[in-house]
């Protein structure tokens, strides 16, 4: 028999129970949604985290108490309480003293806070800082002026609020010398930054910049631990040796690798890694539901071979061989499997830009519909084989006696 | 050399651990160009000969030599290739593919051709038109009366150029006309040459036959061919 007439013999057959075909098809349909879905989801907040990276200055390297073991134990929620590890401003100076290239440091501390004015609060982030973290975090200052030294050495209660806290609590009047309450305590607004958007660390538009000085004496920190510090290499190209020289100079000032300095490099390729892991696991997810959609395939192809033993029969009593029989069946499972396989990608990838795009980043990759259209096939055709042996080996006798 | 030799051929069915011998050692010989009968009451295993004789079931002991050849042993494929060459079915259920056209069961067995065969379209038609169905070629079974399909059925059994046409009760659904058709439409076939061998179980449709072979209990009891 030759293909064309097996093809247009399956999309008759298909044709002939329309409910039924696509009902069963629906769950292919569902299965590669969810493949190609979960994967442009996995993707896009991938390649979403690392334009983040990228974005966040590429000569910037990120020193964190805390051995590193993972993306998920080195970020900037560490606690460093239970290790003992910590960084130290001594640490810094070290650093700045011995590192032979230039440098810029830059240590922070973030918390939750509170901010009030009259009657509006709102909630954002303390970022305690010092006067270089507008330099390092490329941060512009729209009004007023930045944290300076002397803020920072005298403790005064200047704070610089981001973009977000300025138009929400002074929607009305210019902040800049105005008073707010953080937690309950008084502080003057002296600059207003610029908007900039989520970055990788956080928003600085909902932030607060306070002196890291400020942070021990009124928000009770512990004394001396810098959570996160970013050290931004004045040439991007001595990254690598910076990162070399920092580790030699604190592993010899703390007798041991108690603390992670990446560089863009080694952050990209750590959450590139990770991220890749999420995304395959994502994809897993997807295909068990494709697995689903491919035993109700078999499902409805063996009540097909039962409901057509007689025309078997009669195609086997006029020369059908048994593999004849065969590549119908199995012609029809991969077809019914592959215009599901192919609907569910139109499907997918408009709910993707259309729909899912408005709230998580997607982005849909060529692999990822190959991968869901091959394997809705491979599923048509696996669960297909079954049913097909079963009809082919029918005996035309009996077959033709089937009422 | 006759086209068709049984010799001692036996079938042994089982059904729940029973043993029922359908067949029970039947020899005959069936000439080129015969019109044959093959009669006799339910369950005396004249379906069962028919379907051994088409190469439709394979026979537990015995030989069947077939224009010369032993086919009694071969495998399924073989089998098949057999049928489609040389055998051409008519069946008391008509079995027509009901999503296909009358044109289109016509053609079917050439889907199953092991060489091809040129204009099988306009055979097909030839065909149709020779059984008197030339303005009913589109339609589908369930739009055709019982006469009709049988008619259909026997415009495919010739398709391929069989040796032989083997009918199982072909009037067996039929109104006495219908039925009048299909055994003079046999007839005729007959007298262009083909050889013909139908089972049934009327005698009145059994004396329109050359020879008739009564079957009873799995064995020939009557045969006029003697």
């Amino acid at each position: 028999m030759d293909l064309r007439d097996s093809y247009k013999n399956a999309t008759r057959s298909i044709a002939g129970a329309r409910m039924r075909s696509f009902l069963t098809m629906l769950g292919i349909i569902i299965g590669i949604a969810a493949v190609i879905l979960l994967m442009a989801v996995g993707e896009g907040s991938k390649r979403n985290i690392l334009a983040q990276i990228q974005g966040s200055g590429s000569g910037n390297l990120y020193l964190t108490p805390g051995a590193q073991s993972g993306i998920l134990s080195s970020g900037r929620n560490r606690t460093t309480r239970d290790t003992g590890a910590k960084i130290t401003m001594d640490d810094l100076k070290a650093i700045e003293a011995k590192v032979t290239y230039p440098i810029v440091v830059s240590p922070a501390n973030t918390m939750g806070i509170t901010v009030k004015r009259g009657n509006t609060t709102m909630a954002g982030s303390g970022i305690f800082g010092t006067e270089t973290y507008f330099e390092v975090n490329n941060l512009t200052i729209e009004s007023g002026r930045p944290i300076v030294a002397s803020d920072v050495s005298n403790r005064t209660r200047n704070v610089v609020i981001g973009a977000n806290v300025s138009s929400t609590l002074f929607p009305d009047v210019s902040p800049v010398g105005q008073l707010i309450r953080i937690n309950g305590m008084s502080f003057k607004v002296v600059g207003v930054t610029a908007t900039k958007g989520q970055s990788l660390f956080g928003n600085s538009d909902n932030a607060v910049i306070l002196p890291i000085t400020v942070g021990e004496k009124s928000f009770g920190m512990q004394h001396d631990r810098i959570s996160m510090t970013t050290i931004k290499s004045v040439n991007p190209d001595d990254s690598g040796a910076i990162v070399k020289q920092i580790t030699i100079i604190l592993e010899r000032k703390h007798g041991k690798v108690d603390f992670s300095v990446l560089d863009q490099k080694a952050l990209t390729s750590l959450f590139s890694s990770t991220l890749s892991i999420f995304t395959t696991l994502l994809a897993a997810i997807g295909g068990l539901s494709l697995i689903v959609g491919g035993i109700g395939i078999m499902n409805i192809m063996l009540v097909s071979v039962t409901e057509r033993t007689r025309e078997i029969g009669i195609r086997k009593a006029l020369g059908a061989r048994e593999r004849d029989i065969l590549a119908q069946f199995l012609i029809e499972s991969s077809l019914l499997s592959g215009i599901g396989g192919i609907i569910g990608v139109v499907f997918s990838v408009l709910v993707a830009d259309l729909i899912i795009q408005r709230f998580v980043p997607t982005y849909v990759t060529t692999s990822s519909v190959l991968l869901a259209v091959g394997f809705s096939i491979a599923v048509g055709i696996f669960f297909g084989v079954y049913p097909a042996r079963k009809a082919a080996r029918l005996r035309p006798v009996e077959a033709l006696r089937y009422e | 050399m006759e086209l068709i030799q049984l010799t001692d051929i036996r079938k042994i069915y089982m059904i729940g651990g029973v043993t029922i011998e359908a067949l029970a050692g039947v020899s005959l010989d069936i000439g080129a160009q015969e019109f044959v009968a093959i009669m006799g009451p339910s369950g005396s295993g004249k379906s069962t000969l028919m379907h051994i004789l088409g190469c439709l079931d394979s026979p537990t002991s015995g030989r069947y030599m077939f224009k010369g050849r032993d086919v009694s042993g071969l495998r399924s494929d073989e089998l098949a290739a057999v049928r489609n060459q040389d055998m051409g079915f008519v069946f008391q259920a008509y079995n027509l593919l009901p999503q296909m056209s009358a044109l289109e069961n016509v053609m079917l067995p050439l889907s199953y051709a092991t060489k091809p065969v040129r204009d099988g379209r306009r055979k097909a038609e030839e065909l149709l038109e020779h059984v008197g169905l030339k303005d009913r070629m589109k339609n589908r079974p369930v739009e055709m009366s019982g006469g009709e399909q049988q008619r259909v059925a026997i415009a495919r059994s010739l398709m391929m150029d069989p040796s032989i046409i083997m009918a199982d009760e072909p009037t067996g659904n039929l109104n006495s006309k219908g039925a009048r058709e299909v055994i003079d439409l046999l007839k005729a076939l007959h007298e262009e040459g083909k050889t013909i061998i139908y089972v049934t179980h009327d005698d009145n449709i059994g004396a329109q036959a050359e020879r008739v072979i009564r079957i009873r209990d799995g064995l020939v009891v009557v045969d006029e061919g003697d």
